[in-house]
Parts: structure tokens; C-alpha cells; sequence
């Protein structure tokens, strides 16, 4: 034949992971025609329909229309993918889902570009009312209506449906094929149809093909395939349909005065007539191909946050020392309004200092001192700055350590109260109270205290007292825990598998510390390792405000005396602070969240 | 005389109580009966009320939200008017609920075994035996998984494993079917046949696809708009359907589309929620919802075609 077929895919093959989802997969469609896809959950399908529609490119193979490779998000082939409802982004007008492909495309003006979608909305059975309703108010068939609306709308030469057609009722779904056996027989429509269910393919495609393991291992006309199926895929998928067939039950017994299309009696017919093709019972699921959930090896999942975490920080390093530079002034520039100081001493002492050397040679200087473990040298204190930081920086983690451990002490019960009592006064009351509570500056909280403690004597004020700093810094950062641990349980409260466990009939107290904590915990993982990763910035102003003798007072005193040694010192700390706290987080939720551990199969 | 049923639901209504002191009609005049190890259908389209009215069978409805009316009798016991404290055991050990989409249902950080385990509680029967009894291999891969490590079809065989470890003489199972290829419907329907008849169990099967509950229930609810509009055997429900909805809703199994939509909780106060759509409908219907009428033997419909 001369002529080229109107669509052909010829040896599409497609890896996912290292494993073949689509192997070797060839066929031909001429225009107007509707191929099914059909096949089991798992065989390939919904891979295949994203590299028919070019969504996803292939490994090899080549997909071919009107004898031409079709470009990529050319909009000649349109997929509606699965759950098409969801796949609308719910601000938008239902006018404005379906123009946006037109405006993607530079096609027409605005104003014809509304007129188009009108067009379409008539077509598919939308009414005109309805262009200004948000496509997260529509209802499931009507959110059908809008995704064939716009996958149309650019008048594609092949539509491919994901099972668009399943998980919708019945009388839904009559109404889209309706539609779509319509827009196939007044626009000649070519039509890919995936779907699992057989019965409903037979009603809507000319011809089947059965998937199984990525591969195509049956093509028929659908009569043909329902009829005489041959590969053992299709015969348990023919079989599974006659039996869920209800003409199948009772087959004398049609419905009277239902208008059905000829090519459904045709398909009812050859159901009905199709021999018993399985033993009664399919054995279970085979247990044997299916290893094991393979794990993500722990010491790479390591290694590879580490490495992260070191580029990171040499990113962060860069940029400090950069900043730190272009500030203004150094140490030595106060002396120029010295008169007694020449400015010959003052560049003496910037030369001994290094200070004249070009940016990037002091930079190299800073950090080869730096992983010498001096961290610089401070030109105030005349040393090295690793022997000025060794106090304070115990002082400083024993604040923040105490702080982080006593503020989750106190939030975890408080959250865990206010969630299991959503909904009543007490509740209610708890919530208002943390939400002002969280509204107070960490900065008024301090003086607050200190006022109180100096009026009261209830605190020891200042000095090497640990009870005011650790209180305000508690203070500022429970209320922030309580809201989250209360939000992350109730959202485990509210999802399905709280339901299903409290109908299996495990009792409250069970349900929310057996069930629901352990599920809830994801989200407080990450925000422990956030909250001990911040501490220490969060320290600094408390130190300062409270003379608690950490890191706090050095830093300030350093940046006005403009000692950046110490300044850079303090800022990389913090740095390796936050990083720590998350790579703690990672580490925690690795071990304690199975869906991130294993790889999914 | 019939045997007790062992579940006898009485003019069961509920209103969900909405904003500004507006009430809508979820449920209107709900009543059916639930025999010992039977099977049993509930046919009806999404927002028809079929999960409402799973919910509250098991007193499941959060109590501020709705306002529940009627009789819900286990073995003669009222549950509608039980605390929670008095519900709570009575769940899981006599009644259970198998939810719709089992990946959502199943908690995603407690393996399966576990989740037996909690579920089996003081009953004390293995997980092992439990996966026997949904034909789930009792391996290592199964019980050590996570949900989300399981084949959809492996998924709702332990949910229904959850539902009937300690035993229930009745699981609620709310669209089981939905999210399961064509051959593993078949597999799990033949599996609620052999459970109801091994273990005595009574199933009520609430499902939108007519054919599989042609294959496996021995009477049929159809339910529209909050109503019961038709009920009887499976096989004079789904052959010969008596109701103008139930007639329209077999039809669409091929292909041919019901005009119109399903009215929403508004439209449900008066008359029969399917007379906008009706190519029958009288002149009454609009205004008040027929009393039942047995036209035929055991088949019960409401609608003024019929009498009523």
C-alpha cells in the first residue's frame, strides 16, 4: 500500500527505573478509528499512553503521524490522563481551562479565543451558565466534560483517554462515550482509549489490543477479540468481563425499550456467547515473582546527604566571606580617625594583617585557617579564633539543648491534648490561647521576664544562670510546636485509615497513641531537626538580651568592632547547625517513615 | 414465619446539619432488613447517600454534623441511641465497615501484621489464619509490608482482613470494587460468597456497577437521591427492574445516557427525587414520594406507576 497508516508506533520501547514498562510495542490506527488499549493495573498502559502523546520521550522506537514525527507539545496529540477532574487546576473559570491551550499556542485574539471555548463548552454539553464556574466546584462527569473540552479544543488529529471513563456511575458514563461516539462520527475522531475494563472497550473501540508485562500480546477487531480470544491475558480479561456482564446473569432478559447502538448488541452478543474460559477459581496473586521490597541502602542514603551537605556549606562559606568583604571597612578603620595614627601605620598594619591581599587569595587564606581548626584570627583578641569560641560554644549548646528538649517536653502533650479535644470549648479556648501566645515577640517575652525577674527575685538575673535565657527561649518556640504537633495529629484524626480503625473497633486511647501518633510524626520529624537547627540564631539575641555568657555577646561585640574573623565564625556555625538539625530530621525520618525507606516496587 | 434478621433498619433518616441553621435531607425513610449470612446489595450512583448510610449503620456519623432519626436494631439491640462508649465495642466485634479506597484506608506506618493484630485485639486470632481467610499468603512480603508495598488487589484483601478479624456477623463494605481490575472483582465477589457461606457471615455490599452484585447477592436495594426507590431477589431487580430510575440505570450499562443530573441534598425534601428526569413521571410525583407496593412477589417498588 502507498499510503502511510494515519498513526503508527513502531518498536516504542520504555525503561522506568531500569525495568522495561513498555516493550516492543508496534501498531497501526487509520483516521477514525478508536483502539482500545486494555490490560491488568500495572501492565504498562498509562506509560505508554504518556510516550504515544509525547509527553515522556522513549527509549527507542518512534511514533509516527501522517507518515511524520509529530513534535512535541505541538498539540496534534492530545492525552487526557487519568482522573482528568484532578488534573484541572481548581482557580481557574471553566472558560478560561479551556482557552488556555489556545493561548499556549498563540492561536487567535482573546476575544475569538472565548468564542472557541464557548463553542466547545455547547459541544461536550456544557451549558453556557457554566463558563464562569471554578473547575474545583464541577461535578465528576462535568470535570469530564471540561478536560475533553480543552484537550479538544486545539482540534488534535489523535485523542488518547486514560482510563477517563473509569471510576465514574454509570449513567456518567454513558453520557461521555454518547459523546464521544458523537465527536467520532461528525469529526471523524481518532480515538486511543485505555481502560481495564473490556466490556466497555468492546463498546467503544473497533479494535482491541491486550497489554500485559509492557507488551502488546493481542491485537483483534473488538467481535473478534470478545468472541475467540487466544493469549491467556485476554482470556481472563474476557472472562472477568462476562461474568461482571449483566446481561451475562440473565441473558433472555434485556431490558425492554433500551435504544442500544448496534455495535453494543454486537458486543453483548459475542460476551454472551463466549465460552467459560477460566477455571472457577483464579489461584492468588503469585507470590513468588514478586521479591521482597527492595531498601534504599542506608549507608548511601548517608553519604549522599553528607555530600550534600558539605557543597552546602562551602557554598555558604563563599558567601558569608564575600558579604562580610563588601560591608565596608575593616578592623583598622576606626584608627583613621585617630589623629595620632598615620595612615602609613594603618596600611602597615592592614599589610601585616593580609587585609590588601586580593579577595579571593584572603578567602582561600580564611578557609585553608579554617580547616586548620583555627577558624581565622580574630584582630581584637590578637589569636586565633577556635580558642575564643571553645567556651561559649559549650555554653551555647547547653542553653539550646536544654531549651530544644524542655520545649518539646512541654509541646508534645499540650498538642497532643488540643487535637483530641478539636471541637469543644476546651479546645477552642487552647487554640486562642496558643495563637496569641505565638503572636508575642520573642524579644518583648525577654525584657518581659527580665523585668519580672528583677522585680521578683523569682530568677537569678544575668551571670551563669540558665533558667531566664532557657525560659524565654522555651517561650518563644513551644507555641510554634504545639500548633504543629495539634495540626499534623488532627490531620491523621481526619484521614481515612483513623475512620477505618475506629469501625475495626480499637478503642480512643489505643487508636490515637498506637494509630495515629505514629502517622502524625512525619511532619514534627522535619520540625525537630528545623527547631534544634535554628536554636542557635535564635539563642544569639536571648544571650545578648540576658548576658548569658555564649556566643551572643562575642558576636555582637565582634560585628561593632568589625573583627569579621569571629563574625564569620559564629555565621559558619549556625550554618553547620542548620545542616546538622536536618540531616538529623533525614536520618530520623528515614527510620521511621517505611515510605521513604523502601523504594517503591 | 421469617427467622430475626439479624439487622432491621427502621424509616432511618439523616440531615446534615448546614450553615446558617439549614437543614438538608441526606437519608429520607431508609428501611430494610439484613438476614443471617446473606448478601446483600445497595445499588446507587455516587451522592445517592450509600456511604452516609454505611456510616451510620455504624454510628460513625460525627454526631454535631448530622441529625439521625429512626432505628438502626442489631439483633434487636438499638444502636442509634448507644453512647460511643457502648458502640465501641460493639464495632469490629458485631458489625464491621471495608472502606472504598484501601491504600487510604490502611495506615501508612504500621505494617500489616501489626494492623491485624490491632484490629484481631483481645480475639486473639493470627494474622496468619486472618490472611487465610482472604486467600492472602501468610509470606514474610505480606506481612511485614506497608501499604503502600501491596498490589491493589493484595491492599483490599487486608482491608477486608481488618473488617473481619474478630468475627462480625455483619461487614458493611462501601465500593470494594471500584479501584480493582475486572478480573480481581471477580476474584474478591466470589471470595464474599465463600466467606458468607463458610463463616456465616452477613454482608451488605454497596456498589454502583449492577453486574457484579447480580453475581453474588441474593436481594438488591436501589437507591436514588436519599431514597430506596426499588428493592426484591437480584434477579427480578436486575432482569425485570420495575422503577423508571433503576429501568434508565441498567440501561446505561449500554451506553444509553440518562438526561439530567442527580438532584442535589436541596432538591431531596418533597416528593421523588427522580421525577425532573423521569420519562414517566405523574402528575403526583413531584409533590409527594409513593408509599411502597409489591407488584410482584417479594419485589417491592415506590413509585405511582405501580399504585403507591
Amino acid at each position: 500500500m502507498a499510503d502511510n497508516p494515519f498513526f503508527e508506533v513502531r518498536r516504542l520501547t520504555k525503561n522506568l527505573a531500569g525495568r522495561p514498562v513498555v516493550r516492543n510495542v508496534s501498531f497501526c490506527l487509520n483516521r477514525g478509528q478508536t483502539l482500545a488499549l486494555v490490560g491488568l493495573s500495572g501492565a504498562g498502559k498509562s506509560t505508554l499512553a504518556r510516550c504515544l502523546a509525547l509527553w515522556d520521550p522513549p527509549d527507542s522506537g518512534e511514533v509516527l503521524l501522517d507518515g511524520t514525527l509529530p513534535r512535541p507539545a505541538g498539540g496534534q496529540i492530545q492525552l487526557i490522563p487519568q482522573q482528568p477532574a484532578a488534573s484541572l487546576n481548581p482557580r481557574f473559570t471553566v472558560a478560561q481551562a479551556i482557552e488556555e491551550p489556545l493561548q499556549i499556542h498563540h492561536r487567535g485574539t482573546p476575544a475569538t479565543r472565548r468564542r472557541e471555548a464557548l463553542r466547545w463548552m455547547a459541544i461536550v454539553g456544557l451549558p453556557a451558565a457554566a463558563a464562569h464556574a471554578r473547575t474545583g466546584s464541577l461535578s465528576g462527569g462535568e470535570g469530564q466534560r471540561v478536560a475533553l473540552a480543552r484537550a479538544l479544543v486545539l482540534e488534535p488529529k489523535l485523542l488518547i483517554l486514560d482510563e477517563s471513563l473509569s471510576g465514574l456511575d454509570l449513567s456518567v458514563r454513558a453520557q461521555i462515550a454518547a459523546l464521544l461516539l458523537d465527536l467520532r462520527r461528525e469529526r471523524a475522531l481518532t480515538c486511543i482509549l485505555i481502560s481495564h475494563d473490556l466490556a466497555l472497550a468492546a463498546q467503544l473501540a473497533d479494535e482491541i489490543a491486550v497489554m500485559d508485562e509492557g507488551a502488546i500480546v493481542e491485537q483483534a477487531a473488538a467481535g473478534e477479540l470478545l468472541a475467540s480470544p487466544r493469549h491467556i491475558r485476554s482470556r481472563e480479561l474476557v472472562a472477568a468481563a462476562r461474568e461482571l456482564s449483566l446481561f451475562n446473569a440473565s441473558p433472555s432478559t434485556v431490558p425492554a425499550g433500551i435504544a442500544h447502538a448496534p455495535a453494543v448488541e454486537v458486543a453483548h452478543a459475542l460476551l454472551r456467547a463466549a465460552p467459560a474460559l477460566l477455571p472457577t477459581r483464579t489461584p492468588p496473586e503469585d507470590d513468588l515473582h514478586t521479591s521482597p521490597p527492595a531498601r534504599a541502602p542506608w549507608a548511601k542514603f548517608l553519604a549522599l546527604r553528607l555530600l550534600h551537605g558539605l557543597i552546602l556549606l562551602g557554598v555558604i562559606s563563599f558567601l558569608s566571606f564575600v558579604l562580610s568583604q563588601m560591608a565596608g571597612g575593616d578592623f583598622y578603620s576606626e584608627m583613621r580617625n585617630d589623629p595620632r595614627v598615620s595612615p602609613a601605620t594603618i596600611a602597615g598594619l592592614r599589610r601585616e594583617a593580609g587585609l590588601d591581599r586580593p579577595l579571593l587569595m584572603r578567602y582561600g587564606q580564611w578557609i585553608h585557617s579554617s580547616l586548620g581548626g583555627d577558624f581565622g584570627y580574630s584582630l581584637a583578641y590578637r589569636s586565633p579564633v577556635a580558642p575564643l569560641l571553645g567556651e561559649r560554644v559549650q555554653a551555647t549548646l547547653l542553653l539550646t539543648g536544654t531549651a530544644t528538649l524542655l520545649a518539646w517536653l512541654i509541646a508534645l502533650p499540650l498538642g497532643i491534648w488540643s487535637a483530641s479535644h478539636r471541637g469543644t470549648w476546651r479546645g477552642g479556648a487552647a487554640r486562642s490561647l496558643t495563637a496569641i501566645w505565638l503572636a508575642v515577640p520573642d524579644l518583648l517575652l525577654a525584657l518581659t521576664l527580665l523585668a519580672l525577674a528583677a522585680q521578683t527575685g523569682w530568677f537569678p538575673v544575668g551571670g551563669n544562670h540558665l533558667a531566664l535565657p532557657a525560659a524565654v527561649l522555651v517561650l518563644g518556640l513551644a507555641p510554634a510546636l504545639v500548633r504543629h504537633v495539634s495540626a499534623s495529629l488532627g490531620e491523621a484524626m481526619d484521614s481515612p485509615f483513623a475512620l477505618s480503625a475506629r469501625a475495626q473497633g480499637i478503642p480512643r486511647r489505643r487508636r490515637l497513641y498506637r494509630h495515629l501518633l505514629p502517622a502524625a510524626m512525619n511532619p514534627l520529624v522535619s520540625l525537630f531537626g528545623f527547631s534544634v537547627g535554628t536554636l542557635l540564631s535564635a539563642s544569639l539575641l536571648v544571650e545578648v538580651v540576658t548576658g548569658w555568657p555564649g556566643l551572643g555577646p562575642l558576636f555582637v561585640e565582634a560585628i561593632m568592632a568589625r573583627d569579621f574573623a569571629i563574625v564569620l565564625a559564629v555565621v559558619m556555625l549556625s550554618a553547620i547547625f542548620l545542616l546538622a538539625g536536618n540531616l538529623l530530621a533525614d536520618l530520623l525520618l528515614y527510620r521511621l517513615d517505611p515510605r521513604i525507606r523502601t523504594v517503591d516496587r | 414465619m421469617p427467622p430475626a434478621p439479624l439487622l432491621r433498619v427502621c424509616q432511618l433518616g439523616v440531615h446534615l446539619l448546614g450553615e446558617g441553621g439549614k437543614i438538608l435531607p441526606v437519608l429520607l425513610d431508609v428501611s430494610f432488613q439484613i438476614q443471617p449470612g446473606e448478601i446483600l446489595g445497595l445499588l446507587g450512583e455516587s451522592g445517592c447517600g450509600k456511604t452516609t448510610l454505611a456510616l451510620a449503620l455504624l454510628g460513625l456519623l460525627p454526631p454535631g454534623r448530622f441529625r439521625i432519626d429512626g432505628s438502626v436494631q442489631l439483633r434487636g439491640r438499638e444502636l442509634l441511641s448507644l453512647p460511643e462508649s457502648r458502640l465501641e465495642p460493639i464495632r469490629g466485634a458485631q458489625i464491621s465497615l471495608v472502606f472504598q479506597d484501601p491504600l487510604a484506608a490502611l495506615n501508612p506506618v504500621l505494617r500489616v501484621q501489626t494492623q491485624l493484630q490491632e484490629a484481631a485485639g483481645q480475639s486473639g486470632i493470627a494474622a496468619a489464619e486472618l490472611c487465610a481467610m482472604v486467600d492472602l499468603p501468610s509470606s514474610p512480603r505480606i506481612l511485614k509490608a506497608y501499604a503502600h508495598q501491596l498490589s491493589g488487589g493484595e491492599r483490599q484483601r487486608v482491608v477486608l482482613a481488618l473488617a473481619l478479624a474478630r468475627r462480625p456477623a455483619l461487614v458493611v463494605a462501601d465500593e470494594p470494587f471500584t479501584a480493582l481490575d475486572a478480573p480481581r472483582v471477580v476474584e474478591l465477589a466470589r471470595l464474599f460468597m465463600r466467606l458468607a457461606e463458610k463463616l456465616g457471615t452477613a454482608f451488605l455490599v454497596v456498589s454502583h456497577s449492577p453486574g457484579v452484585l447480580a453475581g453474588i447477592a441474593s436481594r438488591v436495594l436501589v437507591m436514588y437521591g436519599g431514597r430506596l426507590v426499588e428493592w426484591g431477589p437480584a434477579d427480578a431487580v436486575l432482569a425485570k427492574p420495575l422503577d423508571p430510575y433503576t429501568v434508565a440505570l441498567l440501561a446505561s450499562v449500554g451506553l444509553a445516557a440518562i438526561a439530567g443530573e442527580p438532584p442535589g441534598l436541596a432538591a431531596r425534601a418533597r416528593g421523588c427525587p427522580f421525577e425532573p428526569r423521569c420519562p414517566d413521571r405523574l402528575e403526583p410525583c413531584a409533590a409527594r414520594m409513593p408509599a411502597e407496593c409489591m407488584p410482584e412477589e417479594r419485589h417491592y417498588v415506590r413509585c405511582f406507576k405501580y399504585g403507591g
